[in-house]
């Protein structure tokens, strides 16, 4: 078996990003899709985690001022700056490949060395810091964040290739309790670019990512392939969640939008 | 009022109404990682009403996450964020 690998993304269209990646854990944990793993960008967006408020992790005027797009996602973690010098990978496989594992342990002991190992087979000195960050020349260069949930065990991170550290940093707020944790004075003296370090183009990441999450999984090789049309629309169902205000701005939980949980479920059951 | 703890992992900010020694109303959000998440919802709804003491705080936030996986933080950091944010230490 080969792993699947979408490039799939509307970059200019952050909440349909986000929709498409909720509706990957969601077909492949209701059995409609192989595992899969997505590479994709965004031009132009902040992504807070699920238990963030936008108003405690983005200078909204700020964001609004550079046309900067605030979405939610549906995983905890922290606020990842996206733009197009930033690649987006995301991974679901059903939860029953952690074995007797717990799916938790098996994200983030075995599915995240899939980013680590790819960045290696780079030449860059790649290691795991504090459970989920990935680390070069002590900058971190990648967060990550996961979820157990709908039938998959799913982890996605953002990984700066180029990005514009000086939008990351005027958009984003920090808690000053985390910097002085961290040791630094400034979101953007603790994240760096991997083309600081050493060239990398996005063709290489791409290949790099794909190859090593395959072997990660044990799986032999991988293959480009397209959304199926069920993803699609169950995509199309959930962009009217990450097109909400309430969700993105007022933090509300999934539970809040029951129709659209009933059309995914559809879909799955078909 | 508010307050922010850093867990071994993320930070959880905690903002809470106390009325007649009562939590009134509770928000706690921040870059922590809880699964499965919604369980952080079930829990803000098990604080209202709860006394501001920490042996209830504790029971109601061990209720709440029962079961749940909490990576990088633990229970007593919850517990005390939100007694923090209540003005109590507890």
């Amino acid at each position: 078996m080969r792993l699947r690998v979408l490039l799939f993304e509307e970059p200019e269209d952050p909440s349909y990003n986000l929709a498409f990646e909720e509706a990957l854990p969601r077909a492949v944990g209701c059995g409609v899709s192989p595992p899969t793993l997505r590479i994709w960008r965004n031009k132009s967006a902040v992504i807070i985690g699920y238990f963030q408020r936008a108003e405690e992790e983005v200078n909204l005027d700020e964001a609004k001022r550079r046309g900067v797009e605030v979405v939610r996602r549906f995983t905890g973690g922290g606020a990842a700056y996206h733009d197009m010098g930033n690649i987006n990978y995301a991974l679901s496989v059903p939860a029953s490949w952690a074995g007797p594992e717990s799916p938790i342990d098996y994200i983030f002991g075995k599915l995240i060395r899939g980013p680590v190992e790819a960045l290696r087979s780079l030449g860059f000195e790649a290691s795991l810091e504090n459970v989920n960050d990935i680390v070069v020349s002590s900058r971190k260069v990648s967060g990550t964040a996961a979820t157990v949930s709908w039938g998959s065990a799913f982890l996605h991170g953002a990984m700066l290739i180029n990005a514009d550290l000086s939008a990351l940093a005027a958009v984003l707020k920090v808690s000053p309790r985390k910097l002085i944790d961290k040791g630094v004075s400034s979101v953007k003296y603790r994240v760096t670019n991997l083309s600081t370090i050493r060239e990398v183009s996005m063709a290489q990441l791409v290949e790099a990512l794909s190859s090593s999450f395959a072997k990660v999984l044990g799986l032999e090789g991988y293959y480009f392939d397209m959304p199926s049309p069920l993803e699609l629309e169950i995509a199309d169902a959930l962009y009217e969640k990450y097109s909400d205000r309430r969700w993105n701005m007022e933090r509300a939980p999934h539970s809040d939008f029951p129709v659209v949980e009933a059309r995914v479920r559809e879909f799955c059951h078909r | 009022m508010s307050c922010e703890l850093k867990a071994r992992k993320g930070l959880i900010r905690a903002s809470v109404v106390v009325k007649e020694g009562r939590i009134a109303d509770i928000s706690i959000t921040g870059d922590f990682m809880v699964m499965p998440e919604d369980v952080v919802f079930r829990l803000e709804g098990e604080l209202r009403e709860v006394p501001v003491q920490r042996e209830a705080v504790k029971q109601a936030v061990a209720r709440a996450l029962e079961g749940a996986s909490l990576v990088g933080c633990t229970i007593d950091d919850f517990v005390d964020v939100i007694l923090c944010a209540t003005g109590e230490q507890g």
